[in-house]
């Protein structure tokens, strides 16, 4: 629990939201959610997240797409910030070519369980 | 097709020439009698004549010599005769001492006995002066006269040496004169006085002579008149050549010599053999010469013509016959060819209406020999290839069924199928193997077969082979059609013995579309998969939730209620995860994401995550290693738990309540192998092999009422293999149960280039990015 305080995350299908939430929120973290993209942007405007869970799947684009954004337009001030991506096809290419564009690690939905979350986010603190 | 006509003609031209020049059967026939015929006849004929003419040369030759020599012995007698009496009349006169009266009688009577006697002539040599009295014949009276003349002492000096003298002469009227003198001696011994023993005179003995001039004309013709064969005659000549006598009077008056004719130059020389020559008269003869005593010769002579005559009648009626050979001969020979070419057009016209395919009219030959034999085979011949033609037929319209049949057949089925020959050109394709090189058929015949399809396999050129026999199989091949890629079988049929010009078959089976229907079965089953987790997920992540938060709320008894809905929702999971991974491993993306695991201490913890489910069944779970330290594999985490949950699961699940399972670790430098062992009934013998193969469970498990999914050790054996380890069962040592599974050990040389850049840490579902290096 060194610096990694806030926790962002975006996922559209609200009860693993609410789950990583309150996990996470269990945890002591502060945590903030968005449902979309646009959802995202706005938040991102008045909150700095040091990890960020991203959902592949998001409605209308694609959580590859937002990360590509994320980490080449510096407005949004998150090039260096954590993100981890989430995934629930265990199609790991789909996370392989997630990493190559900037992810820190990804997360298979049905395999993790909530209480792990932040044992992932400890884990991200080592370097 | 005006031009092939024309050629095609131009061909049949040589045959028609030759078929003209072909003699006929029947000319053959003819000539073959008339050589029967005539050849015979010819030689006979040959040697008949000749021997004839030489047996007629041979009488003609006998004949001659035995006229010409009694014609010869007739001169000789005649003059000898003469000779004799004048000789006798001499001898008188010189030893009786006549008065003149006495001499003239006794010269009369020489007269009156001969008369041919033209004039005898005495010469006296007695007295100084020798006197000559001359008698002729002249009107029936005998005319003394008489001359002194002068003797000739010529003559009686050469009739001192010689008995008598013959010579030849002329008369006034030109008739052939004979002059015979005889000495008169002064003395006469006492031999005889004929021709042959005629006293020779001597000059001192000499008195006188008495010449005697004989016409011989009128005689000789009758001598000469002796015929001789058909037209031959004699003549005489004397020992010069001069001609004595000749029947031909004319001839005789003409010439008195004759030195110089071939026959008679031949005899003056002594030659008296019989000739073929050339007469007096120039005329082709055979003759023969003979010779007198005197020194004349009789030459008997015959035309040739008249001696063959006999032959050219011969002659004649030799070639009378040959004619009236050769006129029936030919008869005969028409008549026979005419017998026996009648059956050859018979069979002649029958193979010709065979030719145009007629069999039905039998060949119609009646001659009780081979020609009616050979009919007879002709015309069962006929019924045979009647009948082997209406077979044929028959089955020619059977294989055009099955041709068609099979033609239909080739043609709608949905594999490809390809013929070729042994070097490997396309002899009949049909349209579904044409279809996957966009081609016609037709159009792709007679060339190459693997310079038009190619043929791939994992990503590298692939040619069949198609040289030794047999059927091989070919599977997960792929080709290109367009731009598409598709998933072929093939199955090569390369004949042992190639009897015509295919010798292999090779038949294409596009296994695109039942891939593509296997994929989407696949894809549904991972769709649904997927679809089942993330409502599970949310459940799972709440009853977590549940029993970290608010565990402290519960009773006792709901913690338990929550903990079976806990272990029943991770089960859940764990089905989902392996219809997923079967899902995977059909169509191959089974992924493996290989780090460097710490392998003791991942089996240590899932022994101890076991114990509790080991617990509700009594069981004594325990877990001990040989090694020391950490063991080190490069391994994919999640799968090595999947495989770990499965083996430990299962002995927990098929042991009997109560058991003992223990796990081991053993470790050599080259690999480790772990080791599941249980008490329990064991696996029988008969299903030790099937145990890992899909969808299998043992028996015993169903009669146990055992759930489970039977995939687990397929699904295992297939994450171990990947991962180049291997898996297996022990043999039954008649208690229980072994399955372990090895991994190679971890070797930093040869394995972290492969290893993923990204670990897990131990959480599951979790994948962190390693730092680039």
């Amino acid at each position: 629990m060194a610096g990694l305080k806030n926790v962002l995350v975006v996922e559209d299908d609200a009860m693993i939201r609410d789950l990583y939430k309150m996990a996470l929120a269990n945890a002591e973290y502060t945590v903030e959610v968005a449902d979309s993209a646009d959802e995202l942007y706005s938040k991102l405007a008045r909150f700095k997240p040091d990890v960020m869970f991203l959902d592949v799947m998001l409605p209308g684009t694609s959580g590859l797409q937002v990360l590509k954004e994320l980490r080449s337009n510096p407005k949004f001030d998150c090039t260096d910030i954590k993100i981890v991506v989430l995934t629930n096809l265990a199609q790991r290419t789909v996370a392989d070519n997630a990493m190559n564009n900037g992810a820190d690690g990804y997360i298979i939905k049905a395999d993790i369980l909530p209480k792990d979350l932040p044992k992932v986010i400890e884990s991200l603190e080592e370097e | 097709m005006g031009d092939k006509r024309d050629d095609s003609s131009g061909r049949g031209f040589l045959p028609k020439v030759a078929r003209i020049f072909r003699p006929k059967i029947s000319a053959k026939i003819l000539i073959y009698f008339l050589l029967i015929a005539l050849l015979p006849l010819i030689v006979v004929s040959y040697v008949l004549v000749t021997t004839a003419n030489n047996q007629l040369l041979k009488n003609a030759s006998t004949n001659q010599q035995a006229v010409a020599n009694d014609l010869a012995r007739r001169v000789d007698n005649y003059l000898a005769n003469n000779v004799n009496a004048l000789a006798y009349t001499g001898r008188l006169y010189a030893t009786q001492d006549f008065s003149k009266s006495q001499t003239d009688q006794s010269l009369r009577t020489l007269f009156d006995q001969n008369a041919n006697l033209d004039q005898v002539t005495l010469l006296t040599a007695n007295g100084d002066t020798g006197k000559q009295r001359t008698l002729t014949v002249q009107g029936g009276k005998t005319k003394i006269a008489e001359d002194t003349i002068d003797t000739t002492p010529d003559i009686l000096e050469f009739l001192a040496d010689k008995p008598y003298l013959i010579s030849v002469g002329r008369t006034a009227d030109n008739n052939p004169q004979v002059i015979i003198g005889v000495p008169i001696l002064k003395k006469y011994g006492s031999a005889s006085t004929d021709l042959f023993t005629t006293q020779k005179g001597d000059v001192e003995n000499i008195a006188g002579a008495l010449v005697g001039y004989y016409d011989i004309g009128d005689l000789w013709e009758s001598v000469l008149s002796t015929s001789v064969g058909d037209g031959g005659y004699a003549y005489v000549i004397d020992g010069v050549g001069s001609l004595v006598a000749h029947p031909d009077r004319k001839f005789l008056d003409s010439h008195r010599e004759v030195a110089e004719v071939q026959v008679v130059k031949q005899f003056l020389k002594g030659d008296t053999a019989t000739k073929s020559t050339v007469s007096e008269k120039n005329k082709e003869v055979i003759s023969t010469p003979s010779k007198t005593l005197t020194g004349w010769g009789v030459i008997v002579e015959e035309p040739v013509t008249s001696i063959y005559s006999s032959i050219n009648s011969y002659i004649q009626m030799a070639a009378t016959i040959g004619i009236s050979a050769v006129l029936l001969s030919i008869m005969a020979g028409l008549f026979f060819s005419r017998q026996l070419i009648r059956p050859i057009r018979e069979l002649s016209l029958g193979a010709k209406r065979m030719e145009r395919g007629e069999f039905d009219q039998p060949i119609n030959v009646k001659t009780n020999d081979e020609l009616e034999a050979l009919a007879e085979t002709f015309n069962r011949m006929a019924r045979g290839i009647k009948k082997l033609i209406s077979d044929l037929k028959v089955n020619n319209l059977k294989l055009k069924f099955e041709q068609i049949k099979l033609n239909n057949i080739i043609s709608s089925v949905s594999d490809g199928i390809i013929a070729i020959n042994k070097n490997g050109e396309i002899v009949s394709i049909n349209p579904p193997a044409a279809l996957l090189v966009s081609q016609d058929p037709k159009t792709l015949e007679g060339k190459q077969v693997f310079e038009q399809f190619f043929f791939e396999h994992d990503g590298e050129s692939f040619t069949p082979d198609i040289k030794n026999g047999g059927i091989y199989h070919y599977t997960d091949l792929t080709a290109k059609r367009g731009d598409s890629i598709v998933y072929l079988d093939l199955v090569v049929a390369v004949l042992e013995h190639p009897d015509s010009d295919v010798s292999a078959i090779i038949t294409i089976h596009d296994q695109t579309a039942s891939r593509e229907l296997n994929f989407m079965k696949l894809d549904f089953v991972a769709i649904a998969a997927h679809e089942l987790r993330t409502p599970l997920t949310v459940v799972r992540g709440y009853l977590d939730i549940l029993n970290t938060s608010a565990a402290r709320e519960l009773s006792v008894f709901n913690l338990e209620n929550l903990s079976k809905a806990i272990v029943g929702a991770n089960q859940l999971r764990e089905l989902i995860n392996k219809l997923l991974n079967i899902a995977r491993i059909e169509r191959g993306d089974m992924e493996i994401f290989i780090e460097k695991l710490n392998l003791s201490k991942l089996v240590s913890e899932n022994v101890e995550q076991h114990k509790s489910m080991a617990a509700q069944k009594e069981q004594v779970l325990s877990y001990e290693t040989s090694a020391k330290g950490a063991v080190y594999v490069p391994a994919d985490t999640a799968s090595i738990v999947e495989v770990l949950n499965n083996l430990i699961g299962n002995a927990i699940k098929y042991n009997n309540k109560g058991g003992k399972i223990s796990v081991s670790l053993e470790v050599n430098d080259k690999e480790v192998r772990v080791a599941v062992s249980d008490d329990g009934p064991g696996v029988p013998e008969d299903l030790r092999e099937r145990l890992f193969t899909k969808f299998y469970r043992a028996e015993r498990s169903l009669i146990a009422g055992t759930r489970g999914t039977g995939l687990g050790l397929f699904i295992s054996k297939t994450i171990i293999e990947l991962q180049s380890g291997t898996i297996g069962i022990e043999p039954d040592q008649g208690k229980g149960s072994t399955f372990y599974f090895t991994l190679p050990i971890y070797d930093s040389a040869r394995d972290d280039e492969q290893i993923a850049k990204k670990s897990s840490g131990g959480i599951r579902g979790w994948f962190k990015k390693r730092p680039s290096s």
